[in-house]
């Protein structure tokens, strides 16, 4: 086993960066873009303020959320959308938000309704984690950060 | 000059360069959530180290793949570029691209650079930031597309010998785009920009990396291998089992003999430790902290 790992490292080696390399083509933004929607995804995609409609403040969306509700999104299969109510009261609770993302991001989270999750203010935008056990199931992604993950061919 | 006795090369298997060759241009796996959570903050500690040099050009390596059995941590240079286009830190690289089966020119956020790595748990950057004298004609020529395209080669090859102009790989890129930076410029010739990037690198001493084989695998390998080749190397180097290929660590040793004022930084993580060392020697194997080292701990909570 171990001369062909070698033997494929070899390779790999060889091909400088060999990975983003298959998304080096026209379509390579929105390729990069679309790899990341199992598990982030920007935040002006991802997150609704209490209205349904607008948008929260990022910097308030922190804590402990109960997940009141899981609903399928109209016209994206493949999505849903997490009803998320802060479980502390009174000035220190975080904002009420609904958090779309992947179907594969809840279920490989185990995240349904009535349980617990936490929003962590993280640099590159917020983190949802579980906390029993405490895994991080999704990232919504300042909308700059989600920006400088694409790419472009340079052309004249 | 940096050797690798014995490679692998020679034992590969015929299913194995095929398997490979599809692997390469197959989408990656991708991280989960916490692995991403990691690399996104690894990522920013970068973007701060960079931007708090204030330089408009730095040269900017990381690695890719798995290859520490390999003594090889760097497979891809490129060049990290301030204000280029609309966002503050950005990306000029060449890659391969698998639609197109062509080298390409492209610019990519610094974040979707650093998470280009197939192994989520581990990732190393090396920064090697310039002296003005040197950033500037080197951040004028890499975002003049002019330039940029005009050290473009139209065919790929990962092994490309530094001193022909059949093939380039993404490194061999980045050097000539140096070349053409630092070089004398067309004055006197009429050669081409590729020609003379490598005129001038000769002249200057430059070295590329030498990949010693065990065998004569390249007698078969390109023919399975699409980004492979051998016609540009010269017979005695093959007849010697030799490779010459531009590597990140043969643009950085070049870098420090020809350039003073030049400083590098290495930035790793393992996990969620991460290891800032400054110095043209590499930071343990590992990612483990040294002395004068600066270490960090991202935290999960």
């Amino acid at each position: 086993m171990r001369p062909l790992q070698k033997s494929l490292a070899t390779l790999a080696l060889l091909a400088c960066a060999a990975p983003l390399s298959c998304f080096a083509a026209s379509s390579a933004a929105s390729s990069i873009s679309d790899s990341l929607t199992q598990s982030s995804g920007s935040v002006s995609d991802s997150l609704k303020g209490s209205s349904h409609s607008s948008s929260p403040d990022d910097k308030q969306v922190k804590g402990d959320y109960k997940v009141t509700d899981v609903a399928e999104v109209d016209g994206q299969p493949g999505f849903v959308e997490l009803h998320l109510q802060p479980v502390a009261t009174g000035a220190a609770a975080g904002a009420e938000v609904y958090l779309k993302l992947p179907r594969t991001a809840v279920e490989t989270g185990h995240v349904a309704a009535g349980a617990t999750v936490t929003a962590l203010q993280r640099p590159y935008g917020i983190e949802f984690a579980t906390t029993q056990p405490r895994a991080a199931f999704f990232l919504a992604l300042a909308d700059d950060v989600a920006r400088d993950m694409k790419m472009a061919p340079v052309a004249l | 000059m940096r050797r690798f006795s014995s490679l692998a090369l020679a034992g590969l298997l015929f299913s194995s360069a095929a398997q490979a060759s599809f692997q390469v241009c197959d989408r990656p796996r991708e991280p989960s959530a916490d692995q991403r959570d990691v690399m996104l903050r690894f990522g920013a500690i970068v973007r701060d180290e960079i931007a708090a040099s204030g330089s408009p050009a730095t040269l900017i390596a990381r690695s890719g793949l798995d290859l520490h059995r390999l003594d090889v941590r760097y497979s891809h240079a490129a060049v990290a570029l301030r204000d280029n286009g609309d966002r503050p830190w950005s990306v000029r690289e060449l890659y391969y691209s698998c639609d197109e089966h062509r080298p390409r020119v492209y610019d990519e956020g610094l974040t979707g650079f650093l998470m280009g790595t197939d192994d989520p748990d581990t990732g190393y950057v090396s920064l090697v930031f310039l002296p003005p004298e040197r950033a500037e004609p080197l951040r004028t020529t890499a975002v003049d597309k002019q330039h940029a395209l005009g050290v473009l080669g139209a065919s790929y090859s990962a092994n490309a010998y530094p001193f022909s102009t059949l093939h380039q790989n993404c490194n061999q890129w980045v050097i000539e785009l140096l070349a053409d930076a630092w070089g004398p410029g067309d004055a006197g010739t009429d050669a081409d920009a590729r020609t003379r990037a490598q005129a001038w690198l000769r002249s200057q001493g430059y070295l590329p990396t030498v990949f010693t084989v065990s065998a004569h695998p390249m007698t078969w390998l390109p023919a399975v291998v699409p980004w492979l080749s051998n016609d540009d190397h010269p017979p005695h180097e093959i007849a010697h089992d030799r490779y010459n290929v531009s590597m990140p660590s043969s643009i950085e040793t070049f870098v420090q003999a020809r350039v003073p004022g030049a400083r590098r930084v290495e930035i790793c993580h393992a996990g969620r430790r991460v290891v800032l060392h400054r110095g043209w020697d590499d930071v343990a194997e590992g990612c483990v902290a040294g002395a004068g080292d600066q270490t960090f701990e991202l935290s999960a909570d």
